[in-house]
C-alpha cells in the first residue's frame, strides 16, 4: 500500500466532511427561512481499486447535495393553504355582515319595529300632531337606516373589489417571478447537472404564496421547469413565460369586478367563475353566495316595505282630507346589458309578493328568451310573450322586450339590488299621513229596524268613485230598505232626489249583505257590510269621510302590515324577511368559520408533516456538527498518520 | 416523527394564540352578559331572539294602546257620569214641577234651573280630551259635535264613527261612542226619537208656559237609560282592556324568559370556563418558555 493512497483517502474524507459541515452550517443559518428544505450531503465510497488480494477502498466522495423534500406533501400543503385562505377570506368578510345585521343599532329590526309602533301611536291619536310627527320622523329614520346599511354592505363590496384587484396584482407578480426562476433553474441544472436546491425552494415558496391567493395546479417539466395553471386549466406560467391576469367589470358594472386572462390575439377571456380556492376564490365565493343575496334581501325588505306601505297608505285619507300619497320611493329593478342593444329589455315589478332575493340572467338563445337564476343556474319558466301588452311574467317581475333580439343577447336582471340604497321617504309633512279611511257609512237617525252597517273599508282606491272628484265619492250611495228581505241602491249625489242605481236586491237578515259588488256587478271600490234586521223605509248611506280626522281605520291597517304575510308568496312578513337575512348571514358565517377552522387543522397537520421532512432541527444539526467535526478530525489524523509513515520511511532511508 | 425547531416554536405560539382567542371571547361574553355575540354564534337562536324582541316590543305597544284606551274610556265615563248627574237633577225637577201646588213663578224658577242644566249638558256633550279632540264627535274629532240651532233645534255635526284601538294581537276595542248614539236617540215621547237637549228644552218651555207635559219624565228616563247603557258598555270595555292587559303582561313575561334563556349567559358556566381557559393559557406560556430554552448548543 502506497502512502499516497493514504493521503488521497484522508483528503477525500476531509473534503467530504468539510462539505457536510458547510451544509450543516447552511441548515443552521436557514433555520428560520420560510420554505427552506433541510439539505443533506449524500456520501458514497469511491470506486475501489482491484488488486491481487482483492478490492482496496479509495476513500469517500460527495455524490450530491440533496434537499429533504416530498412532492406529495408539498402539493398537500398547497391545496390546504388554498382551502384555508379561501375560508378565512370568506369568514373575515362574512363576519363583518354578521356583526352588523342583527345589531340593534345598525340592523333594520328595531327600525322596522319602531316605525310600526309609531303607526300604532298614530292609530291611538290620529289627529295628534305629536304622534304624527314621531311617525314622520320614524319614516325618515327608517329610510336613512336602509340607506346606511346598504352603503355599509356596498363598503364590503368595495373590499371584495380591492381584494380582487390586489389578488390579481399579486398573482401577476408571483407568476413573473416563477417564470424567472424557471429560467434560472433550467440553466443551473443544465450547467451543474445537480438540482439547484435553494432555487427550487424559492420556487416552491412562490407557488405556495400563489396558492394562498388562488388554487393552482403544477406540471413538472423534464427540463426542471414547472408550469402553473389555475381554474380549469388557464396557464399562468409556461416555462419562462408568464401570462397576466386582468381585472374586468362584470356587464359594465364598476361595482362588480371580475378576473380575466389575456387570450390569444389580445382577447380578454373572463375566468371569474372558474377561479376557485385561495383568498381570491374566497372573496368571489363570498360575493356570489352571501354578499349579493344579502344585498338583494335587504333590498327586498325595503321594496316590500315601500310597496305595501304605499299601497295601504294610498287607500287612506290624510289630515287635509285628500287621499293618501306614496310614503316611500321604491327602487326599480336594475338591468345590465352583457350582450345586445342596451335598453332593449325593461323590467318592472309585477307582484312584489313573488319577488326573491336572486339575480337573473336573461338570454336569447335559438329564437327564444331563457331566464335563469344566476346563482343556482336553474331555468325559470316565464308566461307571456314579452310585448308591452303581454310582458313576460316571472318571479314577480314583468319583462318587456322593445326590439327584435339577436341570438346570444344577454342581460343581467337584479330586481332588488338597489332597493335599500334608493329608498326614500317622499311624504312632505306629517299632515300627509293618511290615518283615516276615505269612506264612512251613515245610518239614518230615523231608522226603526235593528240594521247596522260597518264603517267601510277600501278595496280599490283606483276606482273612479274615489279618483274622479278629489274630496268626494262620485257618487256616494244610498241604500233604501224596501222590505225585510230586499233593498234598492241609489246614487246619492243629490240627496234631495237620489237616482236609482239598482233595485230589488235580495237581503237575508241571517247573513247580512255586502254592499259591493252588487248582484248587478256594480263595484265602487269599497266594502260595507249591512247586517241585522232593518225594516222597510230604513236608510243607510256612504259618503266621503270629510272631517274624519279622528278616524284611525287606515292606520290600523298600516300597523297590521308588520305581521301580515306579504312576502315570498304570502309565506313571510316583512320583518320575517329581514330575520331570514340575518339567519342566512349567520349560518353562512358560522359555516365559513367551521370550514376555516377545519381547514386550518388540516393545514397544520400537513405543515407538521412537511416540517418533519423538510424542517431544520437545531439539536439534530448540533449533533451532526459534532459528528462530522469528529470525522473531520479523524480524517486529518489520517493525513497526519500518513505524514508520519512517510517520515518514518524517509528516516529509514536517510540512515 | 422528526420535528423542526421552527415548528416547535410555531406550535407553541399557535397554542397561545388559540387560547387567547377563546379567552377573549369568554371575556366578552362575561362583559356583556350575553351568550350570543353575533348571529353566527347560534344563527337559529339569534333569529329567535330578534323575533322575540319584536314580539316583546309589539306587546309593549299593545300595553301603550291599552293604557291610552283606558284613559280615554275613563274620561268618557267621567263625562257621562256628570251627564247622568245633570239628567238626574233635571228629573228631580220634573217630578217637582208636576206638583199641582206650584205656581207659575215657581215653575219659571225651575225653568231657569233647567236651562242652566241644558247649557251644562251641551257643554258636557262638547267635551274634549287631553289632546283637544271632541269626545263625542265620532271620527270628526275636530268638529264641534253639538250646536244649538235655536228654537229647540239641536244639530249633531259629528259622524257615526267609533275609533278602535289594537290592544292585543287579535283584539280591538272601541274607545269612543259617537254622540249620535249617546245624545241624539232618546224617546221623544211621541213614538219617535229626538235629542236629550230637545227633551230639556221642551221641558223648560213647558214650565215657562206653566203647563208641564206628561211625556217629560218618559223622555228624561229614556235619556238616563241611554247614558246608563253607554256607561255599562264602557265598563265592559274597561274590563276587556284589563283582562287583555293581564294577558299581555304574562305573555310579555313569558317572552322575556324565553329570550333570556336563549340569549343570556350562564355566568357560573362562563366563569368556570374562563378560569379553565386562563389556566390553559398560563400552562402553554410556561411550557413554551421551558421548551424554547432547551438546545443542545447550550452544552457544546
Amino acid at each position: 500500500m502506497a502512502s499516497g493512497d493514504l493521503f488521497s483517502i484522508g483528503t477525500s474524507g476531509l473534503l467530504a466532511f468539510q462539505r457536510t459541515l458547510n451544509t450543516i452550517s447552511h441548515n443552521i443559518a436557514n433555520v428560520n427561512t420560510d420554505g427552506y428544505s433541510r439539505q443533506t450531503v449524500d456520501l458514497a465510497t469511491r470506486p475501489p481499486q482491484a488488486t491481487g488480494y482483492g478490492f482496496s477502498g479509495k476513500g469517500v466522495e460527495t455524490v450530491t447535495i440533496r434537499r429533504s423534500y416530498d412532492a406529495f406533501v408539498e402539493s398537500s400543503v398547497r391545496s390546504s393553504t388554498s382551502a384555508t385562505a379561501e375560508f378565512e377570506a370568506f369568514h373575515a368578510l362574512a363576519s363583518q355582515l354578521d356583526n352588523v345585521l342583527a345589531n340593534t343599532d345598525t340592523g333594520m329590526s328595531s327600525s322596522l319595529q319602531r316605525y310600526f309602533n309609531a303607526v300604532q301611536d298614530v292609530a291611538d291619536t290620529p289627529s295628534s300632531p305629536a304622534a304624527r310627527q314621531v311617525l314622520f320622523n320614524e319614516g325618515q329614520q327608517l329610510a336613512t337606516q336602509f340607506n346606511e346599511l346598504a352603503d355599509w354592505i356596498e363598503g364590503v363590496r368595495g373590499q371584495v373589489n380591492s381584494e380582487i384587484q390586489n389578488g390579481v396584482n399579486e398573482i401577476n407578480q408571483i407568476s413573473a417571478a416563477i417564470a424567472e426562476l424557471n429560467q434560472a433553474i433550467v440553466i443551473e441544472q443544465g450547467r451543474a447537472g445537480h438540482p439547484p436546491n435553494d432555487l427550487l425552494d424559492q420556487r416552491d415558496t412562490l407557488i405556495k404564496d400563489m396558492s394562498e391567493l388562488v388554487s393552482v395546479t403544477t406540471l413538472k417539466q423534464d427540463d426542471g421547469s414547472v408550469n402553473v395553471l389555475i381554474g380549469t386549466g388557464q396557464v399562468l406560467v409556461r416555462g419562462n413565460t408568464a401570462t397576466s391576469l386582468g381585472v374586468i367589470q362584470e356587464a359594465g358594472d364598476p361595482n362588480q369586478l371580475g378576473v380575466a386572462v389575456q387570450g390569444n390575439g389580445g382577447v380578454v377571456v373572463p375566468v371569474t367563475s372558474q377561479i376557485s380556492g385561495g383568498r381570491l376564490g374566497g372573496v368571489i365565493n363570498f360575493r356570489d353566495q352571501l354578499l349579493d343575496p344579502s344585498s338583494n334581501s335587504l333590498g327586498l325588505v325595503a321594496i316590500g316595505m315601500g310597496n305595501f306601505v304605499n299601497e295601504q297608505h294610498q287607500r287612506g285619507m290624510d289630515l287635509n282630507g285628500v287621499l293618501g300619497l306614496d310614503v316611500f320611493s321604491v327602487a326599480q329593478p336594475q338591468v345590465l346589458t352583457v350582450a345586445g342593444a342596451p335598453g332593449n329589455v325593461s323590467v318592472a315589478f309585477d307582484d312584489v309578493s313573488q319577488l326573491s332575493n336572486s339575480d337573473y340572467k336573461l338570454q336569447f338563445n335559438a329564437g327564444a328568451w331563457e331566464l335563469t337564476n344566476k346563482l343556482t343556474g336553474q331555468n325559470i319558466a316565464m308566461t307571456g310573450t314579452g310585448t308591452a301588452v303581454d310582458p313576460f311574467i316571472a318571479e314577480g317581475m314583468q319583462i318587456e322586450i322593445a326590439a327584435a333580439p339577436a341570438n346570444g343577447d344577454t342581460y343581467f336582471l337584479r330586481p332588488t339590488r338597489n332597493g335599500a340604497m334608493d329608498m326614500q321617504m317622499v311624504l312632505a309633512n306629517s299632515r300627509q299621513i293618511a290615518a283615516a279611511a276615505p269612506v264612512r257609512s251613515v245610518s239614518a237617525t230615523a231608522n226603526v229596524g235593528t240594521g247596522v252597517i260597518t264603517a267601510g273599508s277600501v278595496t280599490d282606491i283606483n276606482n273612479a268613485v274615489f279618483q274622479s272628484t278629489p274630496g268626494q265619492l262620485a257618487p256616494p250611495v244610498l241604500v233604501r230598505i224596501t222590505s225585510a228581505t230586499s233593498y234598492d241602491i241609489y246614487d246619492n249625489t243629490n240627496t234631495a232626489s237620489p237616482v236609482l242605481l239598482e233595485a230589488g236586491i235580495a237581503y237575508d237578515p241571517a247573513t247580512g249583505a255586502e254592499l259591493f259588488p252588487t248582484p248587478g256587478g256594480l263595484d265602487h271600490g269599497y266594502r260595507m257590510h249591512l247586517s241585522g234586521a232593518p225594516l222597510a223605509g230604513d236608510e243607510f248611506s256612504s259618503e266621503y269621510n270629510t272631517g274624519g280626522i279622528g278616524d284611525n281605520r287606515n292606520a290600523l291597517l298600516l300597523a297590521g302590515l308588520a305581521t301580515d304575510k306579504l312576502m315570498y308568496g304570502g309565506s313571510a312578513s316583512i320583518t320575517d324577511t329581514y330575520n331570514g337575512l340575518v339567519v342566512d348571514v349567520g349560518t353562512g358565517t358560522k359555516q365559513a368559520e367551521i370550514n376555516s377552522l377545519a381547514q386550518k387543522r388540516i393545514l397544520d397537520q400537513t405543515l407538521a408533516t412537511r416540517e418533519s421532512i423538510s424542517g431544520v432541527n437545531l439539536d439534530e444539526e448540533a449533533a451532526n456538527l459534532v459528528r462530522y467535526q469528529q470525522a473531520y478530525q479523524a480524517a486529518a489524523q489520517v493525513i497526519s498518520t500518513a505524514n508520519s509513515l512517510f517520515d518514518t520511511l524517509l528516516n529509514a532511508v536517510r540512515r | 416523527m422528526r420535528i423542526s425547531t421552527s415548528w416547535i416554536f410555531q406550535q407553541g405560539v399557535n397554542a397561545m394564540l388559540d387560547q387567547q382567542t377563546a379567552l377573549a371571547k369568554t371575556q366578552q361574553q362575561l362583559a356583556t352578559g350575553k351568550r350570543i355575540l353575533a348571529p353566527s354564534d347560534d344563527p337559529s337562536a339569534s333569529t329567535r331572539v330578534l323575533e322575540l324582541d319584536q314580539l316583546i316590543d309589539t306587546s309593549k305597544q299593545y300595553q301603550r294602546n291599552s293604557n291610552y284606551a283606558e284613559t280615554r274610556l275613563k274620561l268618557e265615563e267621567t263625562v257621562l257620569t256628570e251627564v247622568g248627574d245633570v239628567l238626574q237633577r233635571v228629573r228631580e225637577l220634573a217630578v217637582r214641577a208636576n206638583n199641582g201646588t206650584l205656581s207659575a213663578g215657581d215653575r219659571n224658577a225651575i225653568a231657569v234651573e233647567v236651562r242652566t242644566n241644558l247649557d251644562g249638558l251641551l257643554q258636557l256633550s262638547n267635551s274634549k280630551d287631553a289632546t283637544g279632540e271632541y269626545l263625542f264627535a265620532g271620527n270628526k274629532t275636530g268638529t264641534r259635535p253639538f250646536s244649538d240651532g235655536g228654537a229647540g233645534n239641536y244639530a249633531y255635526d259629528g259622524d257615526q264613527g267609533e275609533r278602535s284601538l289594537q290592544i292585543g294581537p287579535t283584539r280591538q276595542v272601541s274607545v269612543g261612542d259617537s254622540g249620535d248614539n249617546v245624545f241624539m236617540k232618546v224617546d221623544d215621547g211621541a213614538g219617535g226619537i229626538g235629542s236629550m237637549f230637545e227633551a230639556l228644552y221642551d221641558f223648560a218651555v213647558d214650565l215657562e208656559a206653566n203647563s208641564p207635559s206628561a211625556t217629560t219624565l218618559t223622555r228624561l228616563d229614556s235619556a238616563i237609560d241611554e247614558v246608563l247603557n253607554t256607561r255599562a258598555s264602557i265598563g265592559a270595555r274597561l274590563n276587556t282592556i284589563d283582562s287583555q292587559r293581564n294577558m299581555n303582561d304574562s305573555f310579555d313575561l313569558m317572552l322575556q324568559e324565553n329570550r333570556s334563556t336563549l340569549e343570556d349567559l350562564d355566568y357560573a358556566e362562563a366563569v368556570s370556563r374562563f378560569e379553565r381557559q386562563l389556566l390553559a393559557l398560563q400552562a402553554s406560556q410556561q411550557s413554551f418558555v421551558k421548551i424554547e430554552g432547551l438546545s443542545l448548543f447550550n452544552y457544546l
